[in-house]
C-alpha cells in the first residue's frame, strides 16, 4: 500500500468549508447571519434556481437545499455545517452536533383539532395527520396513547376538515392558518428555532475554522 | 428478478451486503495490513465465537447494545443466544474466565464481524467488520499510548493521510457532572444534550444549581484543541476525579510525544459518547473526507470484573468498511488482489498451459486458466469484464509452434513473443 506523509503545513492552511442553508423562511436570516460575521454571499435571494454559491475570499461554499435534507448532508459530511429548524432535527434524529440555538425562526409544534370536535373521541382510536410521524409517535407513546399516524406532505390542516383525521400535529408560527381553517390548539408538543449544526468529523478535522465560526456566530446572536 | 410465490422480494435483508471481488480485495488488503501491524507490536490473534449466551455476555454489554442485538433460542438448552454485537466484551469474558490464571499483560488482536440492529444512518451497517486489539492487565498511561500509537501506525500503513485522533477522558466529564448530585436519569439527559453539544439545553437542565459551578461545567464544551486546552481544563476543575483525568491525559500525551505522534492528536474533552464500560482515556479516529469516525477505543478498567476477575484493560477497533471508504475518498488503491494473467491454450495437449501457469504462480502472479472452449474474442472480453490484466494465448492457428500471443486487456495491445521468454 502506498504511503503518503501527513504534512503539518497541509493542515494549517485555510480549510475550505461547505455550509448547507435551507430554502424557505430561514434562508434570509441565515444569509444575514453569515454576512454579519464577514462571510458575505451575494444573489442567493434573487437567483432562486442556483443551488451553489461560492465565497472565494473566505473559502466557503454555500449549498441551498430543502430544509429536510440539511441534516442528511451534514451527517454524511457532504456539508461541514448547516442551518435547520429544531423541528426537522427532532423528527430525523440525525447524528450531528447542534452547538448553537440561533433564536430566529421561532415556531411551535402543536396538536390541533376542529373547534367543534366535542367529546366524540373518548375511547376511540384517534387518527392524526402530520408531516412529523416520528415526533408524533414519540409524543403519544410517551403518554401511553395509541394513535394512527397519517403521514402527509403539506396542507396538514385540511385533513380534519375532510374527515381524514381527528387531529393534526403541525408546526405553527402565528397560528393564523389554523384559525382560518377552524382549528384550535389542544396541546403543545415542542418549540423550535433555527439551529447551527456541525458534522462530527468536521468538528475535529477542521476544528480551527469550525471553532472560529461558532465563536463568531455566538457574538452576533 | 427473483420472485417468491409470485411477489417481488428483496434478496438480502437491509444492512448486510456482498463484497464483490474488487471490494473483497480491498477488505482483505486492509485486514492483512492492520493485523500485521498488531503482530509487529506483539499482539496475538484471537477468534471469538460468533454467538454466545445472552445471559453471560450481557454482563459485559450496555443495555442499549443488547437492545440492538440479534437474539434467538438455542435449540439444545432453550437459552437465549445473541449474535455477537461487540468483540471487546467477549475478549473481556475470555480473559476473565478461561485465561484468568495466565500471567499478564495479554495482547490480543482480531478481525471479526459483529451484528447490530442500527437504524439506517450515515455509514452504518448491521453487519460490521472490525479489526481491533485489546491490551489487558496494565493500568498505566503507557498502555493507552501504545494503543493510540498502533492506531496511527495502522492508518499510515494503509496510506491514509489527514487524520486526527481525538483523545479525551470520560473521568473528566463524570467528575464535573457528579458535583451536581443528579439522579441517573437526569445525568443521562445532561449527557445526551452534551453529546450533541446543545449547550443551551444543558444550561436549562442545570438551572437552579450553583451558578459558578454551572458556568464551569458549560465551559467543558470549549475544551477541544491542542495541548494548550489542558491548562484551561485544569483551571475549571473542581474535583479530584476530573483532576486525575487531566493528569492522566497529560501522561498519555507526553508518551505520545516520545513516539513522535503528537501532531496527530487532538485533545477533546467534549466527547462523552461510547459504551458504558469505558472508564478512562477515550479516543476516536477521524479522517478527512469521511463524515463520521472510522475507529474508536478507550480504557475499560471495570469490564473484566463484571466477569468475575478484575483487571485493567484498554483497546480499540477500526470499522473496515469505513476504512475502505476513507481510502476511496483519498484515492488510495490497494496493491494486492485481482488476477494478473488468463492463460488460453488452444492445443489439445495442455502441458504448456499447466507448466506456464505453475511457473507464473511460483513467481508470485495470480493466474487463471480459461479452460472453457470459446472464441478468442469472447475470452478477451471475459478477461476485460473480470479486470484480468493480461491474456496469454497458446496454440492458436496464426501462432508459430514456439510463439505465444500476449494481450494487454486495458489497451487491447497484442504482441507475439517466444514462449521461452514467458518462463524467464
Amino acid at each position: 500500500m502506498k504511503k503518503i506523509k501527513n504534512k503539518e503545513s497541509e493542515k494549517d492552511r485555510l480549510e475550505s468549508l461547505t455550509i448547507a442553508l435551507p430554502k424557505g423562511k430561514l434562508l434570509e436570516p441565515s444569509i444575514k447571519l453569515f454576512s454579519q460575521i464577514g462571510i458575505k454571499v451575494k444573489g442567493v435571494l434573487k437567483d432562486t434556481r442556483k443551488l451553489i454559491f461560492d465565497v472565494p475570499a473566505k473559502d466557503v461554499r454555500f449549498l441551498i437545499i430543502r430544509a429536510i435534507d440539511v441534516p442528511t448532508y451534514v451527517e454524511y459530511g457532504a456539508c461541514d455545517m448547516g442551518i435547520v429548524g429544531k423541528d426537522v432535527l427532532m423528527e430525523q434524529e440525525k447524528d450531528v452536533y447542534e452547538p448553537i440555538d440561533l433564536g430566529y425562526g421561532y415556531c411551535q409544534i402543536i396538536v390541533a383539532e376542529p373547534q367543534d370536535a366535542g367529546l366524540q373521541k373518548a375511547g376511540s382510536r384517534i387518527r392524526i395527520a402530520t408531516k412529523y410521524p416520528n415526533i408524533t409517535e414519540r409524543y403519544f407513546s410517551q403518554k401511553g396513547l395509541q394513535v394512527e399516524i397519517i403521514k402527509l406532505y403539506g396542507s396538514i390542516e385540511l385533513a380534519p376538515l375532510m374527515g381524514l383525521s381527528e387531529q393534526i400535529v403541525d408546526l405553527i408560527s402565528t397560528g393564523r392558518t389554523l384559525k382560518e381553517n377552524g382549528l384550535v390548539v389542544v396541546e403543545r408538543v415542542a418549540e423550535s428555532t433555527a439551529r447551527l449544526i456541525v458534522n462530527r468529523a468536521s468538528m475535529k478535522i477542521k476544528y480551527k475554522r469550525v471553532k472560529e465560526i461558532i465563536e463568531d456566530v455566538k457574538k452576533v446572536i | 428478478m427473483l420472485t417468491l410465490n409470485g411477489t417481488i422480494k428483496s434478496l438480502t435483508p437491509k444492512g448486510v451486503g456482498t463484497f464483490f471481488p474488487e471490494r473483497a480485495a480491498k477488505k482483505r488488503g486492509i485486514e492483512e495490513s492492520l493485523l500485521s501491524v498488531f503482530l509487529k507490536w506483539g499482539f496475538q490473534e484471537i477468534v471469538t465465537p460468533g454467538f454466545e449466551y445472552l445471559d453471560v455476555l450481557s454482563e459485559g454489554i450496555d443495555e442499549e447494545l443488547i437492545d440492538k442485538s440479534y437474539k434467538f433460542i438455542d435449540r439444545g438448552t432453550g437459552r437465549i443466544l445473541v449474535l455477537r454485537p461487540d468483540i471487546t466484551s467477549q475478549i473481556a469474558r475470555i480473559a476473565a474466565t478461561s485465561l484468568a490464571e495466565k500471567p499478564g499483560p495479554m495482547r490480543f488482536c482480531y478481525s471479526a464481524n459483529v451484528f447490530r440492529y442500527e437504524e439506517e444512518h450515515a455509514g452504518r451497517q448491521r453487519e460490521i467488520f472490525q479489526i481491533g486489539g485489546e491490551l489487558l492487565g496494565i493500568d498505566l498511561p503507557e498502555a493507552d499510548a501504545e494503543m493510540i500509537a498502533i492506531a496511527v501506525e495502522s492508518l499510515k500503513k494503509i496510506g491514509l493521510r489527514d487524520f486526527e485522533i481525538a483523545m479525551g477522558h470520560i473521568g473528566f466529564f463524570k467528575g464535573m457532572l457528579n458535583g451536581f448530585g443528579l439522579d441517573s436519569q437526569a445525568e443521562g439527559k445532561v449527557r445526551d444534550a452534551f453529546s450533541k453539544k446543545e449547550m443551551l439545553k444543558v444550561e436549562g437542565l442545570l438551572t437552579g444549581f450553583n451558578k459558578a459551578k454551572r458556568e464551569r461545567f458549560l465551559k467543558i464544551s470549549e475544551l477541544f484543541g491542542k495541548e494548550e486546552i489542558l491548562d484551561r481544563a485544569e483551571a475549571i476543575c473542581d474535583n479530584k476525579e476530573s483532576r486525575a483525568a487531566i493528569r492522566n491525559i497529560m501522561d498519555v500525551y507526553r508518551i505520545l510525544k516520545l513516539y513522535g505522534l503528537d501532531e496527530y492528536i487532538l485533545i477533546d474533552l467534549t466527547e462523552v459518547r461510547g459504551f458504558d464500560y469505558y472508564s478512562g482515556i477515550l479516543f476516536e479516529v477521524f479522517v478527512k473526507g469521511i463524515g463520521y469516525e472510522i475507529g474508536s477505543g478507550g480504557r475499560y478498567d471495570g469490564l473484566l470484573s463484571r466477569f468475575g476477575q478484575p483487571s485493567p484493560a484498554t483497546g480499540f477497533a477500526f470499522n473496515v468498511e469505513r476504512l475502505i471508504a476513507a481510502m476511496e475518498a483519498q484515492g488510495i488503491e490497494p496493491e494486492n488482489g485481482g488476477v494478473d494473467f488468463l492463460i488460453i491454450d488452444f492445443n489439445k495437449d495442455k502441458t504448456n498451459a499447466i507448466k506456464l501457469a505453475k511457473t507464473l504462480r511460483e513467481k508470485g502472479y495470480n493466474v487463471a486458466r480459461d479452460i472453457i472452449k470459446r472464441d478468442l474474442k469472447d475470452s478477451v472480453s471475459y478477461a476485460k469484464e473480470w479486470r484480468i490484466a493480461k491474456v496469454i494465448v497458446l496454440g492458436s492457428r496464426e501462432l508459430k509452434r514456439d510463439e505465444a500471443l500476449l494481450i494487454d486487456t486495458a489497451g487491447d495491445k497484442r504482441k507475439r513473443i517466444k514462449i521461452d521468454q514467458l518462463f524467464i
